[in-house]
């Protein structure tokens, strides 16, 4: 990253609520989809290494035209250190994903995903099936996750394609967290 | 928007989900430091770690940017001067420096000897990263 984009982004960082922003996140996204990470390691240890792979490392980009707030592919590296790190602990200690028979699933048991990874596929099918669950005859909720996964997203996307207003979508979005409270820990 | 959307794994799914349902609860409650108490943090305390981290982080890379253009800048004084050893190297690198830019003299000086905290806190943030080279680059390339 240039030197620029690095002011920019440690200006930012600078903001107490920007940094308290993606420990919430942080937070969040282990309680709702990583769970527990190997290693006793912490939200606020991902959201520091997310700092330090974008600012320092080089190991990630960050189109600050496209996105001026740095906490957007912040939040995106948070969420690819987690699953990363899973993965790691996956592979170093061998734990396979084993169906009702005992029998261990491959990847090729997930034909529909891009996540080479038997564990974290597994994870997350059961994390949708939950989702499923928590909509299951709630048309409007319904409309907004088919939306999702025709790939419509954000809020915007997702009210020009179902002809509703933005509000209504984040109100069904907040409607969908509380349903979703039920069925997973979050 | 696009009409032509690529079908999405589970985790994609899962993720865009996630995000969107954040920001909704976000628009909802914007006080943040309430949402970290319920995933029981301390959020003052969290926040003062957090500046901490970011101000060493900083820190290290003011030093590592001064200290990348400076060795360009070595170079490019070595390759000039290939001629002129020790002393008489270093006595033209001082004498190009700009006498006005303490920040680069303290860069340039902490290369040689050590450098206390005290004349890190007296560097200004802004103006190195971004004006530490202005000088230089504005210089010709023959002398």
């Amino acid at each position: 990253m240039n030197d620029r984009k690095c002011l920019k982004a440690l200006k930012q960082l600078e903001d107490p609520k920007k940094l308290k922003l993606l420990y919430d996140y942080a937070a969040r996204f282990y309680r709702f989809v990583s769970g527990p990470l190997p290693g006793g390691i912490e939200p606020k240890d991902v959201v520091h290494q997310a700092i330090q792979e974008l600012l320092a490392e080089g190991k990630r980009t960050w189109d600050d035209k496209e996105y001026p707030d740095v906490t957007v592919p912040l939040r995106g590296i948070i969420r690819s250190i987690m699953s990363h790190t899973k993965n790691q602990a996956y592979y170093k200690d061998r734990v396979r994903p084993k169906n009702e028979d005992g029998k261990e699933l491959d990847v090729d048991d997930f034909p529909c995903t891009d996540d080479k990874n038997p564990q974290t596929s597994l994870d997350f099918s059961r994390l949708r099936r939950k989702i499923e669950t928590a909509i299951e005859g709630d048309d409007d909720l319904l409309d907004i996750y088919f939306a999702i996964l025709e790939g419509y997203d954000p809020s915007q996307e997702i009210a020009e394609y179902l002809g509703i207003s933005v509000k209504e979508v984040n109100n069904r979005l907040r409607r969908l967290r509380r349903k979703c409270q039920n069925e997973i820990e979050y | 928007m696009s009409t032509d959307k690529k079908k999405r794994s589970d985790k994609e799914i899962v993720e865009s989900l996630f995000d969107l349902m954040y920001e909704a609860e976000t628009a909802e409650n914007p006080d943040v430091d309430a949402r970290l108490r319920e995933h029981h943090m301390d959020p003052d305390a969290l926040a003062a770690e957090g500046m901490r981290f970011v101000k060493n982080l900083k820190r290290e890379l003011r030093f590592s940017a001064a200290d990348r253009k400076l060795q360009g800048f070595v170079d490019f004084l070595s390759s000039v001067t290939a001629e002129a050893t020790g002393r008489t190297r270093r006595a033209l690198i001082e004498r190009l420096l700009c006498p006005q830019d303490k920040q680069l003299q303290l860069v340039f000086n902490r290369r040689l000897t050590k450098i206390t905290d005290a004349d890190l806190e007296s560097l200004d943030d802004d103006s190195l990263l971004l004006e530490l080279w202005k000088d230089f680059s504005s210089k010709p390339e023959e002398d």
